[in-house]
């Protein structure tokens, strides 16, 4: 009798172990669009994920209040003398963008991306492993959402749509070990790829590889997405340049690329649907 | 019954757990495996069979909702509960020290199988790096995760082992190797 049990469970391995081959073969291109039974296991998951959000940043927010109370005062303080100075710098700033504006007008600056339709989503599940920075969202097909539609924070880049279902769908961040993005030094106009990279991501960093060594890229300089780009529109912030590397041994130059979304504290997102701007 | 409705019950609440309440808990960017932690210890405690079951749902999650293909977690976890459900019926199910070691063990081979299919194929070939920060700590944090949740899960069996007992008590038909 156990040694007849024992037999199956040896069989049953083998059998699974065909079957997830054949699918791994047959998922290998093609998870642009979830499946039937796919569907069937997250609308299950899902569901149960919002509402532990939902209530994981409500105890986190109650948590955080408890938390900070003591250092409060000190903060007070502080943030008051800081009031003061920030009063007199915002002053000077005022008068900085009425010039700026003027400017503006004057070459037709005007931000590209400000006026895209925007749907906003919330983070509700990351991926299990510390290996990859996907995460998945609580919007689907049914509010329009479609594989590579672009999702943003705040003003800068996160990454895009690889997978939708009707309710959720999951997307790559550009710190992703996996993703590049094509990208344009703003002050220069060239042209380098913003990739991420397991080490840096972990700081909430990218590389920006593919800097030609003629470029004079500095500190600071401003990157923005390439008219080259396969998915992202042109003029979309991704961050500033944090560090130089120079590799003698190579023809481009690498750099540290500090995004201007904070990767680690993403709670909410924007998706931008390009198709309803054509 | 009680069973399976326990049984499903644990597969949610594991699975929403992991990808929601932990990924805010990790520590430096490391979050622990609850999967490995409840593969290893169902299948050291209750069989291969419970084990295979878990494994082959939390891999499917895993896959379908953040893996690149289906089948590739399902294969590892299947493969950690076959492994683990050696120590089934071999060991005192008190004794911490084993099962620790082998979910530890587990959680290693789990990231050394992810970096050489999904990283090292790609050229990426700084091992101690990974190693050192990725690997070691994902482990330290899931054999500390481990000692909470192996407990919880030894209550579970002694549960279910005494349901089962006041059952057989009842109708005299429950058969070993059922619960």
């Amino acid at each position: 009798m156990k040694r007849h049990s024992q037999f199956t469970i040896k069989n049953f391995m083998i059998i699974l172990f065909i079957i997830s081959s054949i699918s791994m073969v047959f998922t290998w291109e093609m998870r642009e669009s979830t499946s039937p039974i796919e569907q069937s296991i997250t609308y299950v998951i899902i569901p149960f994920q919002k509402g532990a959000t939902y209530f994981g940043d409500w105890v986190k927010d109650r948590v955080d209040f408890v938390k900070n109370i003591n250092e409060l005062e000190i903060m007070n303080a502080r943030l008051t003398e800081e009031v003061d100075q920030l009063r007199y710098e915002n002053k000077l700033l005022e008068l900085d963008k009425v010039e700026l504006e003027r400017l503006r007008e004057l070459y037709e600056l005007d931000q590209q991306y400000a006026d895209y339709p925007k749907i906003g989503a919330r983070v509700i599940g990351k991926d299990p492993g510390n290996w990859y920075e996907v995460f998945i969202i609580d919007k689907g097909s049914d509010e329009g959402l479609e594989v590579n539609m672009i999702v943003m924070a705040g003003s800068g880049l996160v990454g895009r749509v690889i997978e939708v279902a009707p309710n959720y769908s999951k997307v790559r961040s550009i710190i992703d070990d996996t993703s590049s993005v094509s990208a344009k030094i703003i002050r220069t106009s060239d042209i380098a790829t913003v990739s991420g990279d397991k080490k840096l991501g972990d700081q909430g960093l990218c590389l920006i590889e593919d800097i030609h060594e003629d470029v004079n890229i500095v500190e600071g300089d401003e990157i923005v997405t390439s008219h080259l780009g396969e998915y992202f529109p042109p003029g979309i912030l991704i961050g500033y340049v944090k560090r130089i590397e120079s590799n003698p041994n190579k023809l481009t130059k690498t750099a540290i690329l500090e995004p201007v979304v904070d990767f680690k504290h993403l709670e909410e997102v924007l998706v931008i649907n390009l198709k309803a701007i054509d | 019954m009680v069973k399976k409705s326990l049984t499903a019950l644990i597969i949610i609440l594991i699975s929403v757990l992991q990808t929601t309440l932990f990924q805010h808990l990790s520590i430096n960017n490391t979050t622990p495996n609850l999967f490995i932690v409840t593969i290893v210890s169902l299948s050291a405690l209750m069989g291969r069979k419970e084990g295979i079951l878990y494994a082959i749902f939390f891999g499917l999650i895993q896959d379908i909702q953040f893996g690149g293909v289906v089948g590739f977690y399902v294969l590892i976890y299947a493969s950690i509960a076959y492994v683990a459900g050696y120590l089934y019926r071999n060991y005192y199910a008190e004794s911490m020290v084993i099962p620790l070691i082998v979910i530890g063990l587990s959680d290693f081979f789990y990231n050394l199988v992810i970096f050489i299919f999904t990283y090292l194929f790609r050229g990426r070939l700084d091992l101690g790096y990974y190693f050192g920060y990725i690997i070691a700590p994902e482990v330290t944090y899931t054999v500390f995760m481990g000692v909470i949740f192996y407990r919880i899960y030894i209550v579970y069996y002694n549960f279910l082992r005494n349901y089962h007992k006041q059952k057989r008590k009842g109708e005299e038909t429950f058969n070993e190797g059922d619960y």
